[in-house]
């Protein structure tokens, strides 16, 4: 079973259209969405529409809450810069989208004698603001691992793409767990300027003693930077947005 | 948010190129696949690459499971000699047609989905199984005892479960007391059978799950099913099964849906 699993679009369209593209290529079994789909740009309505129309499975991730505070202007004659101006693009229908989207998705495998739980989240399984960066101690994020029962934690948020193997096992017992981070679909941050997901394959042999049964791609796909980062500079949104986007950090 | 749930296809294409025409004019946010895309009719492989081709999330249902490892059985619970017969004939001619990419698919679909949400100050887990939590193969029929049901909901941590299997629908809504003494409601939702059903209504059937932006457990109307129909061509499918070496009693079960 191949699975793919984007991340962090933030209404950048252009990038979201390219790895859309892409994906017809891929053809992978499944595609998931670790949230994150609005801010920073000025497409969330037209990414959202592109999610709904293909039925993607999608958790929601901190930026997609933060519409519940941010509502439409009513004064529309501000000429003020502010990265606010990217909630309030959200029309109703996208909010209530938005809004209802489930925290955390788990996929449970039981492809041999034991269980290999895949678990979804935006930031971390404690919260959807936390960032899990490669470099966290082993033993805080195995004691996480093992809170939330996750042999495969999938993540995105901090737009920094990795692969991790972890064993927790004890007493010469094997058990393995991958933390993959997806990066980031409209905003990358590794000095990488295209768009990036994951291509996760579950082999038969899969199970928490062979990490080799767990697979994973980081695909990058190039898509127009110049044209999402012209639609942030003749926005209300902040410039420097724009360049973050050329140089992807 | 609304979202569709559809299950037991079982290799019945002109019912699953139906449903995806019904669902796709309903715009609904999410799709769901409960499993046994395959068995009792000709098109096993055209049924996986539909969903596959769509990207759905999908789960293993009991047939699926059967014909993944290559095996002889498909944990039914079939009744008379006659049935035993018939199904030993569905799932050796599966076996024989099933091609090696789209058996690997079933080999490694998933056992269950749960969706978390946190829409009030309670969590609230949505969990999607083709028979029950414990089984793959359980029938869970409407009339089952209400503390049974309770108890198989509260060990799986599921406020609302969703399941096909028995190929007849319908929503029950379990109601107990919580510690804190407030009401909870718990669903159980048999979403029916998209290419096989059994409640002598021979269209397809599966269901959308609303979702209301505030839904909790302790707010029985803010979870939804809404029950589709749609119409499909019953004698082609029927036909199809005929036309084939598979027993004619499978055409029949199309035409008056038992």
């Amino acid at each position: 079973m191949r699975i793919a699993l984007l991340s962090d679009i933030h209404a950048n369209l252009p990038a979201f259209e390219a790895v859309l593209e892409d994906l017809e290529k891929q053809r992978p079994d499944a595609v998931y969405c670790l949230g994150d789909l609005v801010g920073y740009n000025v497409w969330p309505n037209q990414v959202i529409g592109l999610i709904r129309s293909r039925g993607i499975a999608t958790i929601a991730g901190n930026h997609d809450l933060k519409v519940a505070k941010i509502l439409p202007s009513q004064d529309t004659c501000s000429t003020e810069k502010s990265s606010d101006y990217a909630y309030k693009l959200v029309g109703n229908k996208e909010r209530e989208y938005l809004l209802t989207l489930p925290r955390h998705l788990k996929i449970e495998f039981q492809l041999n004698e034991d269980s290999l739980n895949m678990l979804l989240v935006h930031g971390s399984p404690r919260s959807i603001n936390e960032y899990l960066l490669e470099e966290l101690p082993e033993d805080y994020m195995i004691e996480m691992l093992r809170e939330f029962k996750a042999d495969i934690l999938c993540f995105g948020h901090s737009h920094k793409p990795y692969h991790r193997i972890i064993n927790s096992g004890k007493n010469g017992e094997d058990h393995f767990h991958h933390l993959i981070n997806t990066g980031s679909v409209g905003k990358p941050k590794d000095g990488d300027a295209r768009a990036c997901y994951v291509i996760l394959t579950i082999d038969p042999s899969a199970s928490t003693k062979n990490p080799d049964g767990v697979q994973v791609e980081f695909i990058r796909v190039k898509y127009d930077v110049e044209k999402a980062a012209r639609g942030i500079e003749l926005s209300l949104l902040p410039d420097a947005f724009a360049d973050n986007l050329r140089k992807a950090y | 948010m609304r979202i569709a749930l559809f299950s037991d296809i079982h290799a019945n294409l002109p019912a699953l190129e139906a449903f995806f025409k019904d669902v796709e004019s309903r715009d609904t946010d999410a799709i769901y696949c409960l499993g046994d895309l395959v068995g009792y009719n000709i098109w096993p492989n055209e049924v996986v690459d539909e969903i596959r081709k769509r990207g759905i999330p999908t789960i293993a249902g009991n047939y699926d499971f059967g014909i993944g490892r290559g095996s002889d059985d498909c944990g039914c619970a079939y009744k008379t000699d006659d049935e035993k017969a018939n199904g030993k004939v569905s799932i050796s001619f599966t076996n024989e047609i099933m091609k090696d990419e789209q058996r690997a698919y079933l080999r490694t679909l998933p056992a269950h989905i749960r969706l978390e949400f946190q829409l009030s100050d309670k969590p609230l887990s949505v969990l999607l199984v083709h028979g029950s939590p414990r089984r793959i193969n359980e029938y869970l029929f409407e009339d089952r005892d209400e503390k049974s049901m309770l108890r198989i909901m509260e060990q799986a941590g599921a406020d609302v479960m969703l399941f096909g299997h028995t190929h007849k629908p319908y929503h029950r809504i379990l109601e107990s007391v919580q510690t804190d003494g407030s009401d909870q409601f718990r669903h159980a939702i048999n979403i029916g059978s998209v290419g096989k059903p059994k409640d002598g209504d021979p269209r397809g059937g599966y269901v959308i799950l609303h979702i209301n932006q505030d839904a909790s457990v302790t707010d029985k109307l803010s979870i939804s099913a809404e029950f589709v129909r749609f119409a499909y061509d019953v004698e082609k499918a029927a036909k199809a099964v005929e036309d084939c070496i598979l027993p004619n009693a499978y055409a029949e079960s199309l035409r008056i849906a038992k």
